[in-house]
């Protein structure tokens, strides 16, 4: 016959408050929402081809028919912002999910087995770390050539250490865990026991890192076109944009460059937001 | 007499840490035959959970042979372990600690299921449920939404849902409340019949073992230094150790007495292991003839002790309520 | 019996968003000079207790009603520097866990000249570091007070801990479970110090503990907690051989000794148990004589003796209580 038994009632400790979802969420979500609104309207039905040029229409101010105003070759910035959302998002997502899934698998291989293959690995992330990660990005590109590619590529392995080290750290303190030997003395090979006893106690940083990683890669890579690195007019992305505005506001045309300017703003808060909010759901309750 | 399930022999266990060699295990002889319950007391440091992870080679030890089943597993890599861990199976000592946090009940259960390929999983997840008296609605929670004796019920499940032969228990009861130490005691036994289990059971606790255990063995310092059954164990305790450690436990009775035996010194560090009997530092008895390697003596039918005084007659009944 | 060191009266303790209070009309006496031990499993408040008495309640727990009076002064609504001063010259407290319980960047010998300094103690602080670490027997003092923490063991950062609350010289000492997880002959070695210092310093001890054995030999008093209330309290003889409430017997009957075995085939887990939610006795859930109306009419102290208390409102047609495990229907135990 079936028992249960009664369940401890708390004793001595932090009481088990409702969690309070602070403002975090729900803004972060609200703006990345409506970056991809953004693009989507973009991508179906933009007021204007982000490419066709219009001498008739050069740097018209924000008015009815240009939401945002003319750049100075008469294109609907509106349009050029939806079609930079879906670029530097995809850019975005494509570093972070490079660097992510090699970061961590290589960062709890490395915590894990220990050995030369952490020393090698620790160097190597050493190295990289050294630079900071824009410089590197664009060493990098530099060295490789201007292409979307080739900015994802550089930039992804300058972010990639920041998820080695996290994981590494966190499953060199959970490998110890009374639950790491349970699961060898069950029978699981090595690669069972860190993929799915450890890590999902261990990833939560390195999501977090993603969120953040999401924002600075945009960052990164609109930093690399505003210098005419990587990613080159007349292709819309945020970077460029603003690059190709910057002359125009010392003349007064503020729109060129302010809201391309504005979206990648938005858009690194949102994922800084959506950081904070990770992490403060998901801290692990004792 | 049939052959024994798990032999150690002579096992020894050295590791360094902070620069200094951790002498855990010196030489530990044992041997378990099937459907016995053998106990391994003693206090920290004496060893007993590193033979217990060495058992189940969680570690490699220095020296020594394992053999279960006749079969030497003492250098086995991983993939033939895999096999061994089908037979041979632990249960540690706080289930909070011992089952993954992120994992349902479910999830536990049915994992050693499917490593080891048993057949009908389903079937026996019910059956181990309702063996350790569990009700099926728990399956979907994590052990943190549990309370300590269902979560020692689900890992003692988690460990023979496999069926194992053997089963290594580091102080299954030390982090459940006193109310269901017995009645968790119970079920391992009952356990114990009704699956053809063998356990190892350590504890340092010596009136849960008086319990459960056929034989006991009284570790010091990494060395076995008596054993024998643990009634005898209890009637004739012949180490001078043995004595001190019965003498010590205090009785849940306000009108029993009981004289202590005083021990010297503080407890020791297995980083220095003194030659010949290892409680000699610490004892109240020692002579010269105890800095050499001690044999044992035999006290009793099935119970030796590695100590001069098993020479003596008659011994002394102790740590019993006036 | 003594007058009264402290009283507990109706303590009842809840954490804030919580409806369940934490401790339910706790009350207690401590008699002077004496020793007294209050024993629970995990999530019985004995632990909460032993803090509401320091004043050291975890965040978010408030009192919402009840008393602790020592000498003419409520402890729980002492302002802060009052509370303070009493804790540190009145009240001494000892808890699990030594090593945690000390600066681990400093070596006790600092540490305990520093705790004899506040407690204004003549000679010079070294000196009575010094003093202090003999008093609480600490093998080759010289050497010890030059240590820190992480190079002592368990059982000797208990005895600096002792060293440390002495030198305040308090009038009540608060153990929380001072030996659990220490060895059982360092254990033995502790409460042996303890014993010698009740019968030297005449210091009264409140002795909280999940082991009855150390209760059984040390205290002349005991409560027994469960749920967040005081079940029974009682001289510790009559508690172990006539108690009157049903947990308690549960406990004594399924006591493990290590000279009296029992039987385990008969330790049937209890009965259905999730807690009642209404306002009636806790352990109406597990208890194998309770009735409808257990679970919801309030319970509090009776007397059934002159210094017997038990919270059980079928104690008088309960009694006495049997101690033996019987053979009967799963859940259930006889009464005799």
């Amino acid at each position: 016959m079936a028992v249960q038994e009664v369940r401890a009632p708390l004793t001595v400790g932090v009481p088990r408050r409702r969690r309070r979802l602070g403002v975090s969420a729900p803004v972060g979500l609200g703006i990345l929402a409506l970056l991809v609104v953004l693009w989507a309207w973009g991508a179906l039905a933009p007021p204007h081809d982000p490419l066709a040029t219009d001498p008739a229409s050069q740097l018209l101010p924000p008015g009815p028919g240009h939401l945002m105003g003319t750049d100075t070759y008469g294109r609907d910035i509106l349009s050029r912002v939806m079609a930079g959302a879906g670029l530097d998002l995809a850019i975005a997502a494509s570093v972070t999910g490079v660097s992510f899934v090699i970061g961590v698998l290589v960062g709890a291989l490395a915590g894990y087995h220990g050995g030369w293959i952490d020393d090698v690995v620790l160097r190597v992330v050493d190295v990289i770390l050294s630079f900071p990660a824009f410089v590197l990005a664009l060493a990098i590109t530099a060295v490789l050539g201007n292409s979307v590619r080739n900015v994802v590529i550089a930039i992804a392995v300058a972010y990639t250490p920041y998820f080695v080290r996290l994981t590494r750290g966190e499953i060199l303190s959970a490998r110890r865990a009374d639950y790491a030997d349970n699961a060898r003395a069950i029978g699981n090979p090595s690669w069972r026991v860190v993929l799915l006893h450890l890590l999902p106690n261990c990833i939560l940083p390195a999501l977090v890192q993603a969120s953040l990683t999401m924002g600075w890669s945009i960052l990164d890579a609109s930093g690399l076109s505003f210098l005419g690195l990587g990613i080159k007019p007349p292709t819309p992305e945020w970077g460029v944009e603003v690059g190709e505005g910057a002359s125009n506001i010392v003349s007064g045309e503020w729109w060129t460059s302010v809201f391309p300017g504005l979206a990648i703003t938005l858009a690194v808060l949102s994922f800084n937001l959506l950081g904070e909010a990770i992490q403060a759901r998901f801290r692990p309750r004792r | 007499m049939t052959a024994p399930l798990l032999e150690v022999v002579d096992l020894t266990c050295e590791f360094r840490e902070r620069g200094r060699t951790v002498h855990a295990l010196n030489g530990v002889n044992l041997t378990v035959g099937a459907g016995e319950t053998v106990g391994l007391v003693g206090e920290s440091g004496c060893g007993k959970s590193t033979l217990a992870r060495s058992i189940v080679r969680l570690l490699m030890p220095t020296s020594g042979r394992l053999l279960f089943d006749g079969q030497d597993y003492t250098r086995w890599g991983e993939r033939r372990l895999r096999r061994l861990r089908k037979d041979v199976q632990i249960v540690f000592q706080d289930p909070m600690t011992a089952l993954n946090p992120s994992w349902t009940v479910r999830q536990l259960i049915l994992e050693p299921l499917a490593l080891h390929r048993v057949g009908e999983p389903e079937r026996r997840l019910s059956q181990v449920l309702d063996e350790v008296e569990l009700s099926a609605s728990i399956l979907g929670r994590r052990p943190g939404q549990l309370s300590g004796g269902q979560r020692q019920r689900v890992a003692i499940a988690r460990a023979i849902a496999a069926r194992p032969r053997f089963v290594v228990l580091d102080e299954p009861t030390a982090s459940v409340d006193m109310s269901i130490r017995a009645s968790l005691l119970r079920l391992l036994r009952k356990l114990q019949r009704e699956e053809g289990l063998t356990y190892l059971f350590i504890s340092h606790d010596l009136a849960t073992v008086r319990h459960i255990c056929d034989r006991l063995l009284v570790m010091y310092l990494g060395k076995v230094v008596e054993e024998g059954r643990t009634e005898s164990i209890f009637d004739r305790p012949t180490h001078v150790y043995t004595r001190v450690l019965l003498s010590a436990i205090p009785i849940p009775d306000p009108a029993a007495r009981r004289q202590r035996l005083p021990i010297l010194g503080e407890p020791p560090s297995p980083t220095m292991i003194p030659t010949g009997c290892p409680f000699r530092p610490r004892c109240q008895m020692t002579t010269e003839e105890c800095e050499r390697p001690q044999p044992f003596y035999e006290v009793g039918p099935g119970h030796r002790a590695a100590c001069r005084l098993a020479r003596m007659e008659p011994l002394s009944k102790v740590g019993t309520p006036a | 019996m003594t007058s009264p060191l402290l009283v507990v009266e109706d303590l009842t303790i809840a954490f804030e968003g919580d409806p369940r209070p934490v401790l339910d009309h706790v009350g207690l006496t401590i008699p002077a000079q004496g020793w007294m031990g209050l024993v629970g499993e995990s999530g019985s408040g004995k632990t909460m207790t032993a803090l509401a008495l320091l004043g050291l309640l975890p965040p978010g727990a408030r009192v919402i009603s009840g008393r602790a009076l020592m000498e003419g002064r409520d402890l729980l609504r002492l302002p802060p520097d009052e509370l303070r001063r009493v804790r540190g010259s009145q009240i001494g407290m000892i808890f699990q866990s030594p090593r945690s319980a000390l600066n681990p960047l400093m070596t006790v010998g600092a540490q305990i000249a520093r705790a004899a300094r506040r407690g204004g103690y003549e000679r010079k602080p070294e000196q009575a570091a010094l003093d202090l670490l003999r008093k609480v027997r600490m093998p080759d003092p010289e050497a010890r007070a030059h240590a820190y923490p992480h190079q002592l063991s368990g059982g000797m950062c208990q005895r600096v801990l002792i060293a440390m609350m002495l030198a305040a010289r308090p009038r009540l000492l608060i153990a929380d479970e001072p030996t659990t997880g220490l060895d059982v002959t360092v254990q033995a070695e502790i409460l042996e110090l303890m014993q010698s210092l009740h019968r030297e310093t005449g210091m009264t001890i409140l002795l909280v503990s999940h082991d009855l054995g150390v209760i059984a030999e040390n205290c002349q008093r005991v409560a027994v907690m469960y749920g967040g209330g005081v079940v029974e309290d009682a001289p510790t003889g009559e508690l172990f051989r006539h108690p009157r409430h049903p947990y308690t017997a549960h406990l004594m009957a399924t006591l493990m000794r290590a000279d009296r075995p029992i039987d385990l085939a008969l330790a049937v887990p209890g009965a259905r148990a999730e807690e009642p939610p209404g306002a009636g006795c806790r352990y109406a859930g597990r208890c194998p004589h309770a009735e409808a109306a257990c679970a919801s009419v309030p319970v509090r102290l009776e007397p059934v003796g002159p210094d017997h208390g038990v919270a059980c409102r079928r104690h008088a047609e309960l009694a006495p209580l049997s101690l033996e495990l019987k053979a009967g229907a799963p859940g259930r135990e006889k009464v005799s």
